[in-house]
């Protein structure tokens, strides 16, 4: 499997992911709103969610070989349900939680 | 409470048929995910006031605009060179009693003034609140069922304003969830700079503003563009491309955004700038051909939930407060006439038709296809533009005419003269539509 920082067109990086998540604002109810549907096995599919969701939800365990989900990361953009529609089940967070834009 | 209009959500499009129905003196219920509207919402972005004046007249009095756009820039990028084109112009300013031609916004705010208007003109709103699904009896759409205790709202008319994750219309096969190359993703950040910097350095006056669209090697081969709209106090700066292309081309959006943000010919207006906030959104670019079914019985979709986007020219917002109108003045004849049946309500089909919406959504239905399938015009023009410019503009002692000739021999190298007159045959062809 391959890791984000693999990848064949790795562009400079002077902020991070980390960084710029935190800059925005989040109200979370602790409760997750992303699951991963069927069999373990055919999460292959899922490794491009590593670098195209744009907050870095998704991230190989490197001792359990599994995905995490850090959908308190999540900016509600909605790119890996249209990415991988058989397999990530994406709904919104409960009313009034999740991201609050400031600006926007 | 009865209502005669449920409004699901509180974005361009949703807060644009809740000021017209709530001003026509419809009981109209908006429902909003967000705990305020706009808190959830994202653009680049700009608003053209054409669309926007129709809502609200004096608009530009009171609501949180940043900068009129009064110049607008086109660059195309190679490697390591950058061709520029601009355009600026007086009549794009604000005049006395008249606002100017387009506005850069930030919508979180925004989109709480815009709601507030809906509010003024007597529409309720429910914040903090998800709609889950449709309630559908004999095939009649009869109201929403949200995240609520007993969720269940009934109204003989719903109108979609869901956004580009329409999960309720998707969920009763009102349009489908679209597929990875139909689909834009853009990341932006918001970075603060003081008012004198900004001015300073975009060469433009308290009551000006400067767009920038960067096309080219920018983008690393991805589809799309980067671009920089100067706000008031801040900046937004963000790059977008299909979700295929940085899932395909293994590019995190996040880090092209530093490629974006470091590189040479933007890195001059953005030093010492803070990032206040980061984020990301999805633009739906279907277009046409993908339309969803705007029209059902007791149903309506607007905005970006019904794909009314034209990526090319940027706009959205204005498709969003033109349909979200054109949906509310639909149901006001519909409540009147008490007939919420589609046969009724395909007037606001008819009205999409008539407006520039879906005039303009049929002019470029194939251009999106076409961008898609030849990719390598968005890689190879740019350096074919950059290596002529460079040819004539390098004074090195050669005699303009010889480098005239050279310019045009290597030109050719790089593409034939038939596969140029092809391509230029073939984009006029989907432009000229």
């Amino acid at each position: 499997m391959k890791d984000s920082s693999d990848k064949k067109n790795s562009v400079t990086e002077t902020v991070s992911i980390e960084d710029k998540l935190f800059t925005i604002n989040y109200d979370h109810n602790h409760e997750t709103h992303i699951t991963c549907i069927g069999d373990p096995k055919e999460w292959e599919v899922l490794n491009p969610l590593q670098w195209t969701c744009p907050a870095k939800v998704y991230t190989k365990n490197q001792d359990s070989g599994n995905l995490d989900i850090d959908f308190e990361n999540c900016i509600e953009c909605g790119t890996c349900q249209i990415l991988c529609p058989d397999h990530i089940l994406w709904v919104y967070p409960k009313g009034g939680y999740g991201i609050r834009n400031r600006c926007g | 409470m009865n209502f005669d209009v449920i409004i699901i959500g509180a974005g361009a499009a949703g807060n644009a048929a809740a000021i017209t129905l709530a001003k026509g003196g419809a009981k109209v219920l908006q429902i909003e995910r967000g705990k305020f509207p706009g808190e959830k919402n994202l653009m680049g972005g700009i608003i053209y006031s054409s669309s926007l004046e129709e809502l609200v007249p004096d608009f530009w009095k009171n609501a949180p605009i940043e900068r009129p756009i009064t110049e607008q820039n086109y660059w195309v990028s190679d490697k390591k060179t950058v061709t520029k084109l601009g355009y600026s112009d007086d009549a794009f300013k604000a005049k006395t009693e008249a606002p100017a031609h387009a506005y850069t916004v930030l919508r979180s705010e925004f989109d709480k003034w815009m709601a507030g208007e809906a509010k003024k003109h007597g529409a309720m709103l429910l914040p903090a609140t998800v709609v889950l699904d449709l309630i559908v009896e004999e095939g009649k759409v009869v109201g929403v069922v949200t995240d609520r205790p007993n969720g269940e709202i009934r109204a003989p008319l719903v109108i979609s304003g869901e956004g580009v994750n329409a999960f309720v219309s998707w969920k009763r096969n009102f349009g489908n969830k679209p597929k990875p190359d139909e689909v834009a993703l853009v990341v932006k950040e918001v970075i603060e700079l003081p008012e004198d910097v900004i001015e300073d350095r975009f060469q433009i006056s308290a009551n000006e503003g400067a767009s920038y669209e960067i096309f080219g090697d920018i983008t690393k081969g991805c589809l799309g563009y980067a671009f920089l709209y100067t706000n008031r106090k801040t900046v937004s700066i963000g790059v977008g491309s299909l979700v295929a292309d940085f899932a395909n081309n293994e590019i995190a959006s996040y880090e092209l955004l530093e490629h974006v943000k470091n590189h040479k010919s933007i890195k001059p207006f953005l030093k010492g700038g803070k990032t206040i906030e980061y984020a990301g959104h999805l633009i739906p670019e279907g277009g046409y051909k993908k339309l969803p079914t705007l029209v059902a019985d007791g149903f309506l979709m607007t905005g970006d939930a019904a794909l009314m986007v034209n990526a090319v020219h940027r706009e959205g917002s204005n498709f969003a407060f033109v349909s979200g109108r054109l949906a509310g003045e639909v149901a006001l004849e519909a409540i009147k006439n008490k007939d919420f049946s589609s046969n009724f309500l395909n007037a606001y089909r008819k009205k999409l038709e008539d407006s520039f919406i879906l005039k303009d959504l049929r002019s470029y239905e194939d251009v999106f296809p076409f961008f898609r399938k030849r990719r390598d015009i968005l890689n190879d023009y740019p350096q074919l533009i950059s290596y002529a410019a460079k040819s004539l503009l390098t004074v090195d002692g050669t005699p303009k005419g010889k480098k005239k000739k050279n310019m045009v021999k290597g030109v050719l190298k790089m593409k034939s003269p038939a596969q140029i007159v092809k391509d230029l045959y073939n984009l006029l062809k989907v432009l000229g539509k």
